[in-house]
């Protein structure tokens, strides 16, 4: 009856070979720097689109496509890091919400 | 507050300006074609992108707040920017009537394109806004 003994838990991460994650030191690609550069590329894009509204509106330039497709830029991207901050407050909301 | 935050950028008041004179503009090309067979009538025009366009760019070479507890420098006020409109004093036909049917029908359809796509662009960008406070899901 030897063979039947139960273990006591060992973590996983030893089992898989996970590599460890240190919360304290990020990565240089960490999430919170893509989403920051992201948030300032959306900026950018706004800004850009401001400025081609105005071009066109004041007679500069006669290029309407080019106004509406910096506009749509603009609203793609917003939109994009909208949902991509959405989904990452639902995972955290998520992790939170789970019973050890 | 919410002014500050939500109506102040350039770019909404350049158009509204625009899209004001536009609409001027599609009053006066209606009143050529009105006067159409009136004799002695002569044609107006209107000319606004060129004061539009020196407003605007008169932002860029405004003070800079190199303190975040200065007051910033204001967005110019649009409201007192006027428009040119000259009248073509040349003889045109023989009853003193200068209206050209053909070129004003051309302006009024280049002002509506103008005017159309001010509004298109203008309600594009505040769906971004819109989207913006709503946080669409």
């Amino acid at each position: 009856m030897s063979n039947l003994r139960i273990d006591s838990f060992k973590p996983l991460g030893a089992q898989f070979n996970l590599p460890k994650v240190n919360a304290q030191e990020a990565s240089p690609n960490s999430f919170g720097k893509v989403m920051a550069e992201s948030m300032k590329e959306v900026n950018e894009l706004q800004a850009k689109a401001d400025i081609s509204i105005e071009e066109l509106v004041s007679g500069k330039s006669k290029n309407i496509h080019e106004t509406m497709i910096n506009i749509s830029k603009a609203d793609l991207a917003f939109r994009m890091t909208l949902q991509i901050r959405n989904k990452a407050i639902e995972a955290y909301q998520e992790i939170m919400r789970s019973s050890i | 507050m919410i002014s500050s935050l939500l109506f102040s950028d350039r770019a909404p008041k350049v158009a509204r300006k625009s899209m004001d004179f536009n609409a001027q503009r599609a009053g006066i090309i209606s009143t050529n074609i009105a006067n159409g067979e009136t004799p002695g009538y002569k044609a107006k025009s209107m000319e606004f992108e060129s004061v539009l366009r020196s407003v605007s760019s008169n932002e860029f070479l405004k003070i800079k707040s190199t303190n975040s507890k200065h007051i910033s420098p204001s967005n110019p006020d649009f409201s007192s920017v006027n428009a040119n409109i000259t009248t073509d004093p040349s003889q045109g036909r023989i009853d003193g009537n200068n209206v050209n049917l053909e070129t004003e029908m051309t302006n009024l359809a280049e002002t509506r394109l103008a005017y159309d796509a001010a509004i298109t662009a203008m309600s594009k960008r505040g769906a971004i806004i819109k989207s913006a406070i709503t946080e669409t899901r």
